[in-house]
């Protein structure tokens, strides 16, 4: 069998500690900015926020709801940003914090368990049944999030086709985390393989 | 477990204790608990060699066959 090479034995695990760590701190201070953003302009005017749900519209210019009863007052078209009137309006107050929690929820549980798993690499051996767990949990996530947002979508669309007269929307939606999900589902099997070449090491007097 | 590790059987034979075993034949004592009770998966030739050379036996006095519907462990 070929050995590995000096680049292949060359780890890249502090490079990624620090990205991950970048990222997981860079996260919570963008989720906390918006959230006081949003409580911030809560009690003043206009706010807009993008739910985590894809459509296409059919129109070019932004949609402006003229019912005064509507939740959302606007559609951005260009970005798909809705707008919510925040100001003593308890229910799209409570609709714009929903869409934060829902947008940044899964990607703070991923990066949190993906610094959980690199840090626990700088024990003996990353080959824990925790971190099987952790992978298994950030591969089902992700992979049922594209779904979760989907059927999300599907009433969501019905709200703003029933709303906004003469606009057409349609549900659409991303796939790339599912992707991604599939990867960490692959990963987590060779981590179950791996704790079983371990436990057989162990087990081998 | 169809393969049953009769090593308690040779140790009292040859009234041994698992600390004099486990200093004889090099291995811990946590490792030689494991064996004892069946827990391991394998066991290496080396290993097998030196508790055969100490207990003064053949393998085949340490490691039995039993089909599994006749009760095993």
């Amino acid at each position: 069998m070929k050995e590995i090479n000096a680049f292949e034995k060359k780890s890249i695990l502090n490079t990624l500690r620090y990205v991950v760590n970048f990222i997981w701190y860079a996260q919570l201070v963008i989720v906390a900015l918006i959230l006081i953003k949003t409580l911030i302009h809560s009690f003043s005017s206009e706010n807009s926020f993008s739910w985590p749900v894809y459509f296409v519209a059919t129109v070019q210019e932004d949609i402006v709801s003229q019912s005064p009863n509507v939740l959302i007052k606007g559609i951005r078209v260009n970005d798909g940003t809705l707008l919510f009137d925040t100001k003593n309006d308890w229910q799209a107050n409570i609709m714009m914090l929903l869409g934060i929690l829902i947008v940044a929820f899964p990607f703070i549980i991923v990066t949190y368990y993906i610094r959980k798993v690199l840090n626990s690499f700088m024990g003996n051996t990353p080959f824990l049944k925790s971190n099987l767990r952790r992978i298994r949990f950030i591969g089902t996530l992700l992979v049922l999030y594209p779904i979760i947002v989907y059927i999300f979508g599907f009433f969501y669309i019905g709200y703003l086709n029933a709303n906004f007269e003469g606009y057409e929307f349609v549900n659409s939606v991303t796939l790339w985390p599912l992707f991604f999900g599939l990867f960490a589902l692959v990963l987590s099997e060779v981590f179950r393989l791996g704790i079983e070449y371990r436990e057989d090491h162990n087990l081998t007097i | 477990m169809a393969i049953i590790v009769n090593l308690d059987v040779m140790m009292a034979k040859r009234k041994m204790s698992l600390n004099t075993l486990s200093g004889e034949v090099g291995i811990t004592l946590s490792n030689l608990s494991v064996l004892k009770q069946s827990k391991a998966r394998a066991i290496r030739f080396s290993t097998l060699e030196l508790l055969c050379e100490v207990l003064d036996c053949q393998p085949g006095d340490i490691l039995e066959y039993q089909r599994d519907s006749e009760g095993t462990k």
